[in-house]
């Protein structure tokens, strides 16, 4: 326990995380519809408004109180953030790159996708794996929507799927 | 301990290899993959904190849920076995908080050679009932990049995929096995599984749309 609280305290040096809402109407932006501009990754200059930073810094700081491991790596490089603004409302989405810390696994469910107002509330926080959208007991609706199937299948696959499609048809 | 059936390397112990197939006496092989998934799905519901959907405050909901990720495999032998799950959100770390799991990329079968290996699903378990993130789609080309995009079986040919496990039954001392999400990035579909009795249903909800190799978007059905 006495381990527990020294590595917590290490790890989480900075302020408390800032007040969290729970916007429900807040619709996300899709983080991955489109290629990220790397800051640093070149010798290219690039300006922020200090309200993108300060919000940028409440998520990496909201993210960082989650807990995870105390790896330099992870903590430095290894957690990348995603952000796309949409009029007032900046959209960040924090998660961790294992592979830029040299270590190769395979992994899912490691962000967090922030709404955080320009004046640096956080208005929604959805991580991987929480539903969007409230009332679990209805996600599944007990299969009306569905056709009976042996779990696992593929519909489109056992129909005579050809390799023209998906992530193998790109260039 | 850890519980039974979830494996975590002791010190010293590499991580470059999960153990299977699961020690858990009676629990496989599967000749199918589908009774393989179904037993599997109630397998890792079964483990402590993997659903938590029930607990109405969602930060303490948060705090509680824990990851669980496995292989499910095919050997020569034409069967279908379940590697070891794994809860590890980091090397040496037992720090808990995001609800991750690590799993690493092979398993290790002493029974067969590592080239012989088939490697079909990566399961695991959203403990709040959420879909597929990002991530987990990534996850999915990634997956196929590596162990190839479909499989061939001696019940014929199986696109690999990743799958999420979860239960909406509410009861959290004994949660059920009452569905699933899945994605086949061979054929880019996204699907939503429901359990009801011993029945699967199985719903389209949407379809990747791949514009490059690093950006994609979903279309809802």
């Amino acid at each position: 326990m006495l381990t527990f609280l020294f590595s917590a305290c290490l790890r989480n040096p900075g302020p408390p995380p800032a007040p969290r809402e729970d916007d429900k109407s807040i619709v996300f932006p899709q983080f991955s519809e489109h290629e990220a501009i790397r800051v640093g990754a070149d010798a290219g200059t690039y300006e922020l408004d200090g309200e993108l930073l300060r919000a940028m810094t409440i998520a990496a700081n909201d993210f960082r109180s989650l807990g995870g491991s105390s790896q330099p790596c992870w903590e430095g490089r290894g957690t990348q953030y995603r952000v796309i603004r949409l009029g007032a409302v900046i959209f960040v989405y924090a998660y961790q790159a294992l592979s830029s810390c040299g270590l190769s696994y395979a992994v899912a469910d490691t962000g967090a996708k922030y709404a955080i107002s320009a004046d640096g509330r956080i208005l929604r926080r959805v991580m991987d794996g929480q539903p969007l959208e409230p009332g679990s007991r209805d996600l599944l609706d007990g299969g009306r929507q569905g056709v009976p199937a042996e779990f696992g299948t593929s519909g489109e696959f056992d129909a005579g799927w050809s390799p023209d499609g998906g992530l193998q048809g790109v260039p | 301990m850890p519980p039974e059936g979830v494996w975590r390397p002791r010190p010293g112990e590499g991580m470059e290899r999960i153990p299977g197939p699961i020690n858990i006496k009676g629990f496989g092989p599967f000749e199918s993959f589908p009774k393989a998934l179904d037993a599997t799905c109630s397998l890792v519901l079964s483990k402590p904190n993997a659903a938590v959907g029930h607990i109405k405050d969602v930060d303490v909901a948060l705090r509680r849920a824990t990851e669980y990720c496995a292989w499910l495999y095919y050997t020569p032998e034409q069967r279908y076995e379940l590697s070891m799950l794994t809860d590890l959100e980091a090397p040496g770390d037992q720090l808990h908080g995001k609800a991750s799991c690590l799993l690493p990329w092979r398993v290790d079968d002493p029974r067969y050679a590592p080239e012989n290996i088939k490697y079909l699903f990566y399961v695991h378990n959203h403990a709040l009932v959420g879909e597929l993130s990002d991530r987990d789609i990534r996850l999915a080309v990634e997956m196929a990049n590596i162990h190839g995009w479909v499989v061939e079986t001696g019940g014929g040919r199986v696109p690999v995929a990743v799958i999420a496990f979860i239960s909406t039954s509410g009861e959290g001392e004994r949660p059920t096995c009452d569905g699933a999400y899945q994605y086949i990035p061979a054929t880019s579909e996204l699907l939503k599984w429901t359990k009801t009795g011993e029945a699967w249903h199985r719903e389209k909800t949407g379809t990747v749309v791949w514009h490059s190799s690093a950006s994609f978007s979903i279309q809802r059905e």
